[in-house]
């Protein structure tokens, strides 16, 4: 049954959820949580993301780590850190599929998704499961911060995600449909889980699709910014192009899977076609008009334009900048935004061109952060 | 998953036109007296944080014009209003074709289901 939430149902939901947030007992909801990390040769970071989650304020029941049939160690370090290690007969090839496979061992009411790169501030779970008290949210995430920043890959990622979890992510939560509950940290109602079949494994974007279908289905999502964690994110351009490659057709695929249903959600078939007006035409204009306009014109100048949008990133971010007191990393992380971006244009029409076009969707998950 | 060019295009428009919806909102319901105080709050940041957008937005187009115009290339005046002007009708435009498709296709769900209903 599709049910379409109106801001201003939703604002009431809001409500609810603010009156009671305050008499939460927030280790109980904590009692019943099972924490999944699907790791796939993930021996580097998977101990620290063990660690942080034991080090919680309020610390899950479980922590269930998939050892995706590594050919690491990455089994028996999440064990000496204390997870339980759950390992499939072979490579489930996809992070969703690792996921589905631990989901039927799931008891809990509550199922958390972490990647195995990630780890979370002390009180992330803390922050985040309140927002679970209303029974009509099957899913709630939380605010995303690269761990390292230092190549400039990384630090246009710091600064697209400063931005957008600031500015974008707060809206849309105001209009009840978060865009996308982000696959390396979120927190998911398990009977709806399991009604959805768990993570799809059908499209390149897992989180999305899972999102996108709750929309359609009336469920609630939500962002939570007090919930933050810190990914390892890509950093050098042979890994940032595995996971472009990967986001760029995951979004495609699913509005081609879902454009119908999505369509009939108030909000979130606008936040989609923006979205996707920006991808193509943005990246057109980024890539060929703006330098064509510049020749022909004759003018220098017109590459100006590049810049133009640069206070309205830069405002919402240096507000979450000063705040966590790194005004002078946002800063000088600037330049990467637009590297960054570059790519992701380029990126973003390789993947319209093979799936429009080429009638080639990209079907093999290549792991890159 | 992150999507889309943050910041560019008509998607910087748009959120801000929904930071201003999002502002009258809470001003309507202030006034109803059902406001929340997180919602306020928040809404009032975003609300802080558009105004100081279009404030530097302004400082950069002064500044842009001020550079183009010693330049003596062409008039910045025009180009920055008829920029503008561009993304707009291009943000009514895609706003506008989602939303009549989403009510086009809701119309029609409707009418299949009453068709249903009255064959069976």
């Amino acid at each position: 049954m599709a049910v379409t939430l109106s801001p201003v149902s939703r604002s009431l939901r809001h409500r609810v959820h603010d009156a009671t947030t305050a008499h939460v007992d927030i280790s109980r909801l904590a009692d019943d949580l099972t924490v999944l990390v699907p790791a796939y040769n993930e021996a580097d970071s998977v101990a620290d993301t063990v660690r942080s989650l034991l080090n919680q304020t309020c610390p899950p029941k479980t922590i269930v780590v998939i050892d995706d049939f590594s050919s690491d160690d990455t089994g028996n370090i999440a064990r000496a850190a204390g997870a339980t290690v759950l390992r499939p007969p072979h490579n489930t090839g996809t992070k969703a599929g690792a996921q589905n496979f631990a989901l039927g061992h799931v008891t809990t009411s509550l199922t958390m998704a972490i990647d195995a790169d990630t780890v979370l501030a002390p009180d992330a779970i803390e922050k985040l499961l309140p927002a679970m008290m209303d029974e009509g949210t099957a899913a709630a995430c939380g605010f995303i911060l690269p761990r390292h920043v230092r190549t400039v890959w990384e630090r246009g990622r710091y600064m697209e995600y400063m931005f957008a979890f600031t500015f974008y992510k707060p809206t849309q939560d105001y209009f009840g449909k978060v865009l996308i509950s982000s696959g390396c940290f979120s927190v998911y109602r398990t009977r709806e889980l399991k009604r959805q079949g768990g993570w799809s494994t059908r499209t390149m974007a897992e989180d999305m699709d899972l999102t996108w279908s709750y929309h359609s289905q009336g469920y609630g999502v939500r962002f939570i910014p007090e919930a933050v964690c810190y990914p390892i994110e890509p950093h050098n351009f042979h890994f940032m192009s595995k996971q472009l490659r990967r986001w760029s057709h995951g979004f495609v695929q699913n509005v081609q899977l879902h454009w119908r249903s999505v369509l009939k959600v108030p909000y979130l078939r606008t936040l989609v076609a923006v979205a996707l007006w920006d991808s193509f035409f943005g990246a057109f204009a980024y890539l060929l008009l703006i330098p064509l306009a510049a020749i022909l014109l004759k003018n220098p100048l017109v590459l100006l334009t590049y810049f133009i949008d640069l206070p309205a990133i830069l405002i919402p971010t240096l507000v979450t900048a000063v705040k966590r007191r790194e005004v002078a990393l946002t800063l000088t992380s600037v330049p990467s935004l637009f590297v960054l971006r570059y790519a992701n244009c380029l990126f973003f029409l390789e993947a319209v061109w093979s799936n429009f076009v080429l009638r080639r969707p990209l079907r093999v998950y290549e792991k890159g952060h | 998953v992150n999507v889309g060019l943050p910041g560019t295009g008509i998607g910087a428009l748009f959120y801000a036109l929904s930071v201003l919806i999002m502002l009258s909102i809470e001003v309507g319901r202030l006034a109803l007296g059902r406001s929340s105080s997180i919602r306020l709050r928040l809404s009032l940041r975003l609300g802080a944080m558009l105004s100081g957008v279009v404030l530097s937005l302004v400082l950069v187009d002064r500044l842009l014009a001020a550079i183009v115009a010693a330049s003596g290339a062409y008039s910045t005046a025009y180009v920055a209003s008829n920029g503008l002007i561009i993304v707009l009708a291009t943000l009514v435009s895609v706003v506008g074709a989602a939303n009549i498709a989403g009510v086009v296709m809701a119309a029609r769900d409707h009418r299949r289901s009453r068709v249903a209903e009255a064959e069976g």
